[in-house]
């Protein structure tokens, strides 16, 4: 039996433990949001927060989460409200969308830590979440408007707001 | 069909979907050709109360807008403005005509279909406000989702007409006049993803995140040579393992031999080992332990280096014209342009969509619905 938080909720998985974390959001919590792509943290459709910071959950196995908190796409607001979808939203950055939950937890992870990055800091942040559309300039552009939008720390621990 | 008509066009093409690479879609609003379907305007719009046109994408988004787009030629001869309109995915079913999305093809072969449907929605509109104040047709304009008759100075919204226009008999879709292109307002205008907000937050919106109660996953061990076949494997071994339903052996049904009739002459289907288990990871993983015995076929011996020789060879044998415009042989003799040449190879390889290719199959009431 692992016990975890997740998006702020104690969640209880006592299946398989080498199942990757990915699984147990998808398949058992049914939280679709965290993408399968590629299964070897290559891609990083599938990046949520464990402990606010960005990890690729299709290589993380279920038993090295236990005690810990994840964030999906699904906590960080339900509505778009947080500063990063809207920021999203507002430049219309996705086109097929698969890659984007993954885009979006990177990105509130880098803001939370750095609330006004450089070019090269966001392109170094973003770097390991590919998108197959090739949305990289609006998403540069998305992470500094999200800068705009909210000059106090976002992301961190938003558990609070959750 | 228009489906298949694409599809062979791509591959003609060289197997990937290439811009312009197919020949010019002759289609009209009723439907495809070869085919005797009409489309309604009565199944693609549908106007509230509130004037709100609720318009019908038929086609899947793959990241390039068609989602947008096909509403947005209906909403321009509609004339509706944009921020009225809200966007519904469609089903599949064959009402809708052609949902092919690939091959550059979604927008050409929609382009006049989709403005007819959205004329002729807006015609019968017209027919509601003419009946009810007596006044010919053509003295009646249209703007903003508001049809007037100027003479009287009046004016009915598309919501206040609705109810009445839905009983009008739909126009012959062919007969209907479209805008001159001059006075676009939505078409050729920035509109924002209809999808944007699901895909921001999250939402379950691709074929991926498909759930049915009870649902169980399988994976799939193809054979690794097309027309291979399995001679063995070790079944009992993989059903002993943690979460796993069923494996079993699924023998090919022989592919078409020329390349072209693999993609719509019956498919054909390749053999492999199919793992079913309760949850993804688990049939992935009994696939680890998977251990089959194949028989490779006939094209065990095809090599990448052998068909790019072919390649070369039949490069220099005449080709066939699929689609002829202007006059490349005169442009090149032209003192003021630059000929380069050169062999351009693309190798055999997948698309690499994030997406892992995958499927939902829902068996119920003696139907699979997939």
């Amino acid at each position: 039996m692992i016990t975890l938080t997740i998006n702020g909720k104690l969640r209880r998985y006592d299946g398989d433990p080498e199942m990757p974390l990915l699984w147990v959001l998808r398949d058992e919590l049914n939280l679709k949001g965290a993408k399968f792509g590629c299964g070897m943290g290559l891609c990083g459709a599938c990046t949520v927060h464990i402990n606010d910071e960005p990890a690729r959950s299709c290589v993380t196995k279920a038993s090295d989460v236990a005690g810990k908190s994840v964030t999906t796409i699904e906590g960080i607001s339900a509505d778009g409200s947080h500063p990063v979808q809207v920021a999203w939203a507002a430049l219309d950055v996705p086109q097929c969308g698969y890659c984007q939950a993954g885009q979006i937890m990177t990105a509130c992870a880098l803001l939370a830590k750095k609330p006004n990055p450089t070019d090269s800091e966001i392109d170094n942040a973003m770097n390991g979440n590919l998108c197959r559309c090739g949305t990289y300039q609006r998403i540069r552009a998305a992470v500094h408007r999200a800068t705009q939008l909210t000059k106090s720390s976002i992301g961190g621990n938003r558990q609070g707001a959750l | 069909m228009n489906r298949r008509f694409f599809l062979r066009a791509s591959a003609i093409a060289g197997g990937g979907f290439m811009l312009g690479l197919y020949p010019k879609p002759k289609l009209n609003a009723q439907g495809f050709p070869g085919s005797n379907q009409v489309l309604s305007p009565l199944d693609f719009v549908s106007i509230g109360p509130d004037s709100a046109a609720t318009i019908v994408a038929k086609n899947q988004e793959l990241g390039q807008g068609a989602l947008n787009l096909l509403p947005m030629m209906v909403a321009e001869e509609l004339d509706v403005e944009w921020k009225a309109v809200r966007i519904v995915r469609s089903g599949v079913e064959p009402k809708y005509g052609g949902q092919f999305t690939g091959g550059s093809s979604a927008t050409p072969s929609n382009w006049e279909p989709m403005r007819r449907i959205g004329a002729a929605m807006r015609q019968m509109l017209i027919a509601a406000a003419v009946q009810t104040w007596d006044v010919p047709a053509e003295e009646c304009s249209t703007g903003s989702g508001i049809v007037r008759h100027k003479a009287s100075n009046r004016s009915l919204t598309y919501g206040e007409l609705t109810s009445k226009a839905i009983t009008m008999p739909v126009p012959d879709l062919a007969s209907l006049k479209l805008k001159d292109p001059k006075d676009y307002k939505i078409i050729g205008k920035t509109t924002s993803g209809a999808d944007t907000k699901e895909i921001v937050t999250g939402k379950p919106i691709f074929g991926i995140d498909v759930t049915v109660p009870g649902m169980l996953y399988a994976v799939f061990e193809k054979t690794p040579v097309s027309g291979g076949q399995v001679l063995s494997a070790n079944l009992d071994a993989v059903k002993s393992m943690r979460g796993v339903r069923h494996a079993f052996i699924v023998e090919g049904i022989p592919l078409p031999s020329s390349y072209p009739n693999y993609l719509f002459d019956g498919p054909g289907f390749e053999a492999g080992v199919a793992i079913v288990a309760d949850n993804w990871w688990a049939a992935q993983s009994a696939r680890r332990k998977l251990e089959v015995k194949w028989d490779f076929g006939k094209w065990a011996t095809q090599d990448s280096d052998a068909n790019a020789r072919k390649a070369d060879e039949l490069s220099k044998q005449p080709g066939r014209t699929l689609r002829s415009e202007g006059d490349a042989e005169a442009a090149f003799r032209r003192d003021d342009v630059k000929v380069v040449e050169s062999p351009y190879v693309f190798p055999f390889i997948a698309h690499a969509t994030m997406e892992p290719q995958n499927c939902t199959a829902h068996y119920k009431d003696g139907k699979i619905e997939i």
